[in-house]
């Protein structure tokens, strides 16, 4: 008994010592850019995706590649650096950002409100959509799945809000990976999974009994930086605009998703003026 | 830090230690009837009991837990709750059995002589003089198996069973306040444990007050 007492009273110390140097830290910024220290240590270490193709997966040699692997590449060689990547999976991403373990996170993070709060957003660099995906037969609207139907969808997604703006008396299962909530489709135990379409689309090609069905929600995703980083937040926006300018966006695209994109980098008419 | 998240989410933590709860409380009682009951076949004599039960006991002690919920969860087609008992269950039944076993060899064979001397037929000396010893002698290893439960019922949440540890990661997505939502659901389960402890201590002092040892 005496202990537990003792092992709770060790816990309390631990948890509250280090959360006033926590708090400063997080009050003053350490005011030294990201860039800067890119620019001297010769490594931009970017945060991709290991399980979301094509925007960030592990090839069969064990090399990361996709979409966001190579915007990542071409940074570094426009800042004259390495790369170095690092995993950041959809529990990891935030943590090891703001942590230090990488410098951007180069992924399927889409800019929400409560994510503003703890970390900052570069303009989207890449637009995907929610869709369902369902089995070959069943119907492609989403709107038709509300209950009896079932709905996995993956813990922490933001896509049960935006479905329930459509149908509000869905019914979720709630998984870890994308991996298990299709298993779980295929099994019928549920109806519909709710999934970016990069991903559906990835699913739908090695699975043939399952179907992307249509949209219902436009998704912008962008790159997650650390806060108050204005220079490199900045560098990242403009490099983005140039990139699109002289077309190395637009290969790199279409090399990852076999066409031009369909958005337009930082407003639909016309890049930032100056950029 | 931001303490305040606990007080917003007691609702999610409270859902979610139910569940936990409920998982354990059905878990705990099977796990323990199948595993005594098992280590007892596996004492008697011979040598076929006791490798029929190592068939079960074997293949459940190593392979590992979740590879067992996705078979029953995934391959078998069992739904969430009824696949996390299962897997609860069986696993730590194997363990409990092979404690049992040893917590009957561990007993003086006099004593059971002594009985038999006295009359009694094996069954009533099983019954009678054995187990009584056997229970208090494996009441602490049955305690760390059953805290053991209590933890290892979070597998759960890999197939959508929303208990503890599923809540924590759901406030953690909401909030990014990993930290904080993480110490809380790690005092309920030390509270959790602790509770355990004392009534199988209370279990060994009351129930098994009239041994010697």
């Amino acid at each position: 008994m005496l202990s537990v007492v003792t092992l709770v009273l060790l816990m309390s110390v631990a948890v509250l010592a280090p959360s006033h140097g926590l708090a400063q830290a997080q009050a003053t910024c350490d005011c030294k850019s990201t860039f800067d220290k890119i620019k001297e240590t010769g490594v931009f270490k970017a945060g991709i995706r290991f399980d979301s193709p094509p925007m960030g997966y592990v090839d069969a040699s064990g090399k990361p590649v996709g979409f966001g692997a190579d915007i990542a590449a071409e940074f570094a060689k426009r800042l004259g650096v390495k790369v170095e990547y690092v995993e950041g999976t959809s529990r990891t991403r935030i943590p090891l950002l703001l942590n230090g373990s990488f410098d951007a996170e180069i992924g399927t993070t889409s800019p929400t409100v409560k994510r503003e709060k703890v970390v900052d957003f570069t303009i989207p660099y890449f637009w995907d959509s929610g869709a369902i995906l369902v089995r070959k037969g069943d119907s492609t609207n989403p709107k038709d799945y509300g209950p009896p139907k079932k709905i996995a969808v993956t813990q922490g997604s933001f896509f049960v809000d935006l479905y329930k703006a459509i149908r509000p008396d869905a019914q979720f299962t709630v998984f870890q990976e994308y991996t298990d909530s299709v298993a779980a489709l295929q099994q019928k135990r549920v109806d519909a999974v709710l999934i970016n379409r990069s991903n559906a689309v990835d699913f739908a090609k090695q699975q043939s009994n399952l179907v992307v069905g249509d949209d219902f929600v436009g998704v912008p995703v962008g790159i997650a930086v650390r806060q108050n980083d204005s220079k490199w937040r900045n560098w990242i926006n403009l490099t983005l605009q140039q990139m699109w300018k002289d077309g190395t966006y637009k290969k790199i695209y279409a090399k990852w998703y076999g066409e031009d994109p369909k958005f337009y980098m930082w407003s639909p008419h016309q890049l930032q003026p100056g950029a | 830090m931001h303490w305040s998240i606990i007080w917003e989410y007691r609702d999610a933590l409270y859902q979610g230690l139910l569940d936990t709860l409920l998982l354990a409380s059905i878990a705990i009682p099977g796990s323990l009837l199948l595993g005594v009951t098992l280590g007892c076949v596996a004492s008697l004599p011979g040598w076929l009991p006791r490798e029929l039960v190592t068939l079960y006991v074997a293949p459940m002690r190593n392979l590992p837990i979740v590879v067992k919920l996705f078979f029953f969860y995934f391959v078998l087609g069992l739904e969430a709750w009824p696949a996390g008992v299962l897997t609860l269950v069986l696993h730590y039944s194997a363990s409990i059995a092979d404690i049992t076993r040893a917590g009957i060899r561990s007993v003086p064979r006099e004593q059971v002589e002594a009985a038999r001397a006295n009359g009694h037929s094996y069954a009533q000396a099983f019954r009678y003089v054995l187990l009584p010893q056997v229970f208090r002698i494996i009441n602490p290893p049955l305690t760390s198996q059953f805290i053991d439960i209590v933890k290892n019922s979070s597998i759960c949440m890999l197939i959508g069973v929303q208990e503890l540890t599923f809540q924590t990661q759901e406030i953690n997505q909401a909030t990014f306040r990993g930290f904080e939502a993480a110490t809380a659901v790690s005092v309920l389960y030390l509270l959790v444990a602790v509770v355990i402890v004392i009534a199988m201590t209370a279990i060994r002092r009351f129930a098994f007050a009239h041994s010697s040892k």
